[in-house]
C-alpha cells in the first residue's frame, strides 16, 4: 500500500501528465501508417527521453505503444491495410463498414472498444502480476506449442467458404515462417544463397507488402471517373453508434479483453494472435455468425478489445521475469534497463514506487488515449473522401519508407514487391490473407516449441497430452474445428433445403 | 469545389504523416535517429572529427545486454563528442549479417561494430564466412561475459558430482542454452557435457532469460546464464550454481564465490567477451579519439552505477589484450568444437 501510494505520488507530477499525450499523438499516428510500428515509434523515441527521469520516459514510450496498437486498426478500417500485425483481424470487419459507408462507426468502436481492453490489461497489471507471472512460468514447450496449435484452429473460423484455401494459406504461411537460420540445428533453409534471408522474414515486411501492396494492385482496376463515390463532408461523421449496438457490443468487448489479458501475458505471443481468438471466440458464440466478415461491428469490438487488452498484460512477464511478451516490450525492456531498471523478479521491491506510478500510469494512458483518439478519429475518417488515385501513391510511398527503414535495407522493398505480387494473385484465386498471415505469425512459435518438446519428451507425443494445460489448449482447439464443422454441416443442411 | 477539399485534405495527410515521416527519414536507421540533432558543442577533443553522427552497428537484437550497454554509451555522445550516436540493429546469421554490413562501410571512424569472440572462434565453424580477425581493430572491451551452470534447487543438485551421479542413474541430462549450434553458449555447455561423458541433450532457447525461465519453470534439468539472469533466482533460493567456465571462478554480489569447473578438476574454460571494433584501415588518431571517448564514459558514476545495476563492470581492455584473448579462445574452440559437432 506505501508503495502504492508512493506510485501515485510520483505518476501525478505535471511532467508526467504532459508527455503522456504526446506519446500517444505519436503512437496513434505512427501506427495509423503502414509499414510504421509502435515498435519503431518507441525506437525512434527512445533517444528523447535520455534526459527524462524513469518514470515520465517509461510513461512515454507506454503511451506510444498503446497508441500504436489503437492507431493500427484506423488503416485497417479505411484502407484494408493493417497498420501494425497487432490489427491484422480488424481488417474482417473494419474495412467492410467503410465500403458500407460506417468508417467513422468502425473507427469510434475501435477506439471504444481498445480502451475498455486497455484499462482491463492495466488493471490486470497493477493487481494480478505476481500471481500471473506463476502462471506464465508453467508454460513449457508442450504448452507454447498447443498454444499456437489452438491459435491455427482460428483458420477454420476465417476461412470464409473455402477450408481447403484457408488451409493452403496456412501452409503458404508456415513455409515462409521456416525461411532462414534454424535454431534448434543451426541450419540455414530455404536461403538460396542470400545472406540477407539467414534472419528469416520479418514479419512487418511479409505484412506490408501481402496487405498493403496487394490492395493497391487490387485496385489496379480502379478507374477515377466512374468509381469514386463522392461522399460529404458532413455525412462522414454522421453515423454514430447507436445505444443498441454499444449494448450488443459488451460481451465481446469483454471475451476481448480477457482473452487478450490471458494471451498477452503469455511471452512470445502478442496481441494479434489475441485479436485472432477473441474474433473467432465472438464469431462462433455470436448468434448470427453469418453477419461477420461483412461489416459486424462486434468483430471490431471483439479484435480490438483483445490486441489493446493484451498491451499491458505483456508487460507482465516482462516486469516479473524479464521475458517479453512481444517485440515492442522487448524494445520496452531495453528502455527499462537504460533507466536503470533491470526487469526480473526483485525489480518490485527494489523500485515499487516507480513501478506502481508506471502501471497507474497506464491507466491514465488509456483514459488520455480515448480523450485524444476521440479528436484523431473525426480527422481520420475524412481520409475515406481522398479520391483512390491520390490516395494510393501516398500509401505507397510510406510503404516503402516503412520497409525500408524495418532494417535500413533496400533487400526489404524488393521483399515487400514480391509479396505483395504473390498476394496479389493469391486473392484473385478467391485466397485469403489472414491463414498465410496466422502461419507466419505462428510457425516459428510451433515449430520451436514442437521440436524442444520432443528433445524434453525424448521423442514421445505424450507429452503434449499428459501435462493438464497442453492438453486443455489441445482440446479446445479440436473442439473449435469440430463446432465450426457442425455448423457448416447445419448451414449447408438448411440451403440445401430450402 | 470538392475535389480542391479532397485535395486539400490529402495535402494535409501528407503532412501530418510527413510529421512522423520525417522522424523515421531522420532515423532511417531503426536504431536511435538524430536524437539531439543539436551537439551540445562541448567535444573534449581539439581536432575537428568527428563531423557527423557515429553509427555503432549492433549485430545482436534490441534490448539485450550488448545492446543495451552500447546505447547507454552512445548517449554520452553528445556530451564528449559534440555529435549524436546512433545505433543500428542489423542482426540475423549468428552476427554475420551485421559484421557483414559493417565490413562494407566506409572506413572513415564514422561506422563501429559491437563486437565479440566468438565471431572468429566459433561462427566460422558453423557458418561460411568472408572475414577474418585482420579485417577489424579491436578499439576497447565492452564487458566480459560469465557463464555460469544452474540447476533448480528443489533438485537437490548442487554441485557437478550430483549432476554426474543424476545422470549415471539412468537419466538424459536436458539443458536450456541461450541459442542453437555456433552460439558460444550452446557450445561450451555441450562441451562440458562431452567431457564428463554423461548422456544430454541440448534445448536451445532465444536468448538468456528464456533459457533461465525454462529451468525455474522446471521445463529442463540445467541452464546456462550470465549475470544478471540468474542472479536474483539464486539469491531467493530457487537455483543453484554448479560452476562457472571463468577459471579463476566468479564473485557474484549476494550469491559469493562461484568455483571454477577448473577449479572442480575438469579441463574446460571460457571467458565470453563484447569489444567496439572498427575496420583495421581506419585512421590510428580517429581510433584514439573514438577509444579515448569510451573510456571517458565508464568514468561516469552515472554509468558504472548502471553498470553495477545490471551486475556486470565495464571491461577496459585494449586492443593488444583482445586479440590476444581472441586467439587463445580460438586454439580453445578448436578443442572444443569436435566435441559437439
Amino acid at each position: 500500500m506505501e508503495q502504492f501510494l508512493g506510485g501515485l505520488d510520483i505518476l501525478m507530477q505535471w511532467q508526467n501528465l504532459l508527455v503522456i499525450p504526446l506519446g500517444l499523438a505519436i503512437g496513434i499516428v505512427v501506427g495509423a501508417i503502414p509499414g510504421l510500428t509502435s515498435d519503431l515509434g518507441i525506437i525512434l523515441c527512445i533517444p528523447l527521453t535520455y534526459g527524462m527521469d524513469p518514470t515520465m520516459a517509461i510513461l512515454m514510450l507506454l503511451a506510444i505503444y498503446c497508441g500504436g496498437t489503437y492507431g493500427g486498426s484506423i488503416t485497417a478500417i479505411l484502407i484494408n491495410t493493417p497498420g501494425t500485425s497487432a490489427n491484422a483481424a480488424t481488417l474482417f470487419d473494419g474495412y467492410p463498414m467503410t465500403v458500407k459507408g460506417q468508417a467513422f462507426k468502425a473507427l469510434q468502436m475501435a477506439l471504444f472498444a481498445s480502451t475498455i481492453g486497455g484499462l482491463i490489461s492495466a488493471f490486470a497489471l497493477l493487481f494480478l502480476a505476481p500471481q500471473i507471472a506463476k502462471i506464465t512460468l508453467l508454460f513449457g514447450p508442450a504448452e507454447y506449442f498447443a498454444l499456437a496449435v489452438f491459435g491455427l484452429s482460428v483458420i477454420a473460423g476465417v476461412s470464409n467458404n473455402s477450408i481447403f484455401k484457408g488451409l493452403i494459406g496456412a501452409c503458404i504461411g508456415l513455409f515462409m515462417a521456416t525461411v532462414g537460420v534454424d535454431n534448434i540445428s543451426g541450419t540455414a533453409r530455404f536461403i538460396f544463397g542470400q545472406r540477407k534471408l539467414m534472419a528469416g522474414i520479418d514479419l512487418i515486411i511479409a505484412l506490408i507488402g501481402m496487405f498493403a501492396i496487394s490492395e493497391i494492385l487490387m485496385k489496379s482496376k480502379y478507374d477515377p471517373k466512374t468509381d469514386h463515390k463522392t461522399i460529404s463532408a458532413s455525412a462522414i461523421t454522421k453515423d454514430k453508434i447507436t445505444k443498441d449496438e454499444y449494448r450488443r457490443c459488451w460481451k465481446p468487448i469483454g471475451l476481448g479483453s480477457l482473452i487478450g489479458v490471458i494471451i498477452g501475458a503469455t511471452p512470445g505471443t502478442g496481441g494479434g494472435l489475441a485479436a485472432f481468438i477473441a474474433y473467432n471466440q465472438t464469431k462462433q458464440s455470436s448468434k448470427h455468425p453469418e453477419t461477420f466478415g461483412h461489416g459486424e461491428i462486434e468483430g471490431v469490438a471483439a479484435s480490438e478489445s483483445a490486441n489493446n487488452g493484451a498491451c499491458g498484460a505483456t508487460m507482465i512477464p516482462m516486469l516479473t521475469l524479464g521475458v517479453p511478451g512481444d517485440g515492442a516490450t522487448a524494445i520496452l525492456m531495453g528502455a527499462f534497463m537504460l533507466h536503470g531498471m533491470v526487469p526480473g523478479p526483485t525489480l518490485f521491491s527494489e523500485q515499487g514506487n516507480i513501478l506502481y506510478a508506471i502501471m497507474l500510469g497506464l491507466i491514465v494512458v488509456n483514459v488520455f488515449m480515448y480523450i485524444i483518439g476521440n479528436g484523431f478519429t473525426r480527422f481520420y475518417a475524412h481520409i475515406t473522401r481522398i479520391p483512390y488515385e491520390i490516395l494510393a501513391p501516398i500509401v505507397m510511398t510510406f510503404c516503402i519508407a516503412g520497409a525500408y527503414s524495418t532494417n535500413n535495407r533496400v533487400y526489404d522493398i524488393f521483399i515487400i514487391l514480391i509479396f505483395g505480387i504473390v498476394a496479389y494473385f493469391l486473392r484473385r484465386m478467391d485466397f485469403q490473407l489472414v491463414p498465410i498471415l496466422l502461419g507466419i505469425v505462428l510457425g516459428p512459435l510451433a515449430e520451436k516449441n514442437f521440436r524442444r518438446a520432443m528433445v524434453i519428451s525424448e521423442g514421445s507425443f505424450k507429452i503434449f497430452f499428459t501435462r493438464p494445460i497442453s492438453c486443455a489448449f489441445i482440446l479446445i482447439a479440436v473442439g473449435s474445428v469440430l463446432l465450426f464443422a457442425w455448423k457448416n454441416y447445419k448451414a449447408r443442411a438448411v440451403k440445401a433445403k430450402s | 469545389m470538392k475535389k480542391l477539399m479532397s485535395l486539400a485534405l490529402a495535402f494535409l495527410m501528407v503532412l501530418s504523416l510527413a510529421a512522423c515521416g520525417g522522424g523515421s527519414g531522420g532515423s532511417d536507421s531503426s536504431g536511435q535517429p538524430a536524437q539531439s540533432a543539436q551537439p551540445s558543442g562541448g567535444s573534449s577533443s581539439d581536432s575537428k572529427w568527428p563531423e557527423k553522427e557515429i553509427k555503432i552497428i549492433q549485430p545482436w537484437s534490441l534490448g539485450g545486454g550488448p545492446d543495451v550497454i552500447t546505447r547507454q554509451i552512445a548517449s554520452y555522445s553528445d556530451k564528449f563528442l559534440g555529435v549524436p550516436m546512433i545505433v543500428e540493429n542489423h542482426t540475423g546469421g549468428s552476427g554475420t549479417i551485421g559484421m557483414n554490413d559493417f565490413l562494407e562501410a566506409a572506413d572513415d571512424g564514422y561506422t563501429l561494430f559491437c563486437c565479440n569472440g566468438p565471431l572468429f572462434s566459433l561462427t566460422p565453424s558453423f557458418i561460411s564466412v568472408d572475414y577474418t580477425i585482420d579485417d577489424i581493430n579491436p578499439l576497447v572491451g565492452i564487458r566480459i561475459t560469465e557463464f555460469v551452470i544452474l540447476t533448480q534447487a528443489s533438485s537437490g543438485i548442487t554441485d557437478i558430482q550430483g549432476l554426474i551421479d543424476y545422470a549415471n542413474a539412468g537419466n538424459t541430462v536436458k539443458y536450456a542454452t541461450t541459442g542453437g549450434p555456433g552460439n558460444d553458449s550452446f557450445t561450451m555447455i555441450s562441451a562440458l557435457f562431452a567431457t564428463l561423458g554423461i548422456a544430454s541433450e541440448a534445448v536451445p532457447y532465444d536468448g538468456g532469460q528464456e533459457a533461465i525461465n525454462a529451468l525455474v519453470g522446471g521445463h529442463v534439468d540445467v541452464a546456462i546464464g550470465s549475470p544478471p539472469t540468474y542472479r536474483d533466482y539464486v539469491i531467493n533460493g530457487e537455483l543453484n550454481c554448479l560452476g562457472t567456465f571463468i577459471p579463476e571462478g566468479l564473485d557474484v554480489d549476494g550469491i559469493g564465490h562461484i568455483p571454477s569447473f577448473k577449479d572442480q578438476g575438469i579441463d574446460i574454460e571460457f571467458t565470453g567477451m563484447d569489444y567496439f571494433a572498427v575496420r583495421s584501415t581506419v585512421d590510428a588518431e580517429k581510433q584514439e579519439i573514438l577509444r579515448d571517448f569510451v573510456l571517458k564514459v565508464y568514468a561516469e558514476p552515472d554509468f558504472q552505477k548502471f553498470m553495477a545495476d545490471m551486475g556486470m563492470a565495464a571491461w577496459e581492455a585494449d586492443s593488444s589484450e583482445i586479440l590476444g584473448m581472441v586467439a587463445s579462445q580460438t586454439e580453445a574452440m578448436a578443442k572444443y568444437i569436435p566435441l559437439v559437432q
